[in-house]
């Protein structure tokens, strides 16, 4: 049957690259198939998708996000510099 | 019509540096490129149509610069997917089922609130993934660079970078569950 079906590691590769590219016709058919009978690869589909449409939709928000670099900022000497490389156009 | 050139440091110097910063973790070259942007932005300033918000245009010269950056920098990763430790716990079992599965997503997917703890989540774990990935994850998800433009930038094969992006969004998932970040329906809140 794992050779129809495949496994959920098998499945779980599928998934991931559907959200990059369409499949060959029967690596889909076997994810689906999968995907059927397997309600833990279902959520990991729901779960790629999902994270897949917030990168998507929210990418520049996503890339410009705090965290680590919420205290980041320019020195001064680096404003300086800037401001002077356009000021003096 | 842009500003007066001489108020972009204030206006956008420190959210160019941030955005550099986060796809590049090396704050030099982060400097570097917010300068590069700026000096190519004067250049081309007759060029910005006003169609999109001047901070959205500065974003796009630097998108470019930090391309540009991936380019000259991939020789320096040069460790191979394999190469990197697996986790402590792989994903799946020898079988190829799933050690842990994954847990149910309390929302819909497609309808969802981007909340501030969730999204510094999601940037946190990407933080955390092996550089190999990581660059290829934010390549394809944050740059929304489709697959063949990445496999250029990065001088991999398709089949390279389908095996990095699926251990990236692998690592993503186990990431935020034990985070317990879930997404929150506009409903919900």
């Amino acid at each position: 049957m794992k050779q129809i079906v495949g496994t959920c590691e098998e499945t779980a590769e599928a998934i991931s690259a559907a959200l990059d590219g369409p499949l060959p016709w029967y690596r889909r058919i076997r994810m689906r198939l999968h995907l059927w009978a397997c309600r833990f690869c279902r959520r990991y589909e729901v779960q790629a998708k999902w994270l897949h449409a917030v990168c998507e939709h929210h990418c520049d928000e996503l890339a410009d996000i705090a965290g680590d670099t919420e205290d980041l900022t320019l020195t001064a000497e680096e404003r300086e510099e800037l401001q002077a490389r356009l000021g003096g156009r | 019509m842009l500003s007066d050139p001489e108020t972009w440091v204030e206006r956008h110097g420190d959210a160019l540096l941030r955005y550099a910063y986060t796809h590049l973790r090396d704050r030099s070259r982060a400097a570097d490129l917010v300068q590069d942007t700026f000096v190519a932005a004067l250049k081309a300033c007759d060029r910005f149509d006003g169609r999109s918000a001047e901070r959205t245009w500065f974003i796009g010269i630097l998108r470019h610069k930090i391309i540009d950056q991936y380019r000259r920098g991939r020789r320096e990763v040069s460790v191979a997917p394999e190469d990197v430790a697996e986790q402590e716990q792989p994903d799946f079992d020898a079988r190829g089922e799933w050690r842990t599965p994954p847990g149910e997503l309390e929302a819909d997917p497609e309808n969802y609130v981007l909340t501030g703890e969730l999204a510094r989540a999601i940037r946190s774990c990407v933080d955390e993934l092996p550089e190999i990935f990581r660059q290829a994850f934010i390549l394809r998800e944050f740059q929304q660079l489709d697959t063949d433009e990445v496999c250029k930038i990065l001088e991999i094969t398709s089949t390279n970078l389908s095996v990095r992006l699926h251990r990236a969004r692998l690592r993503l998932r186990r990431c935020l569950e034990h985070a317990g970040m879930q997404p929150t329906t506009s409903e919900g809140m």
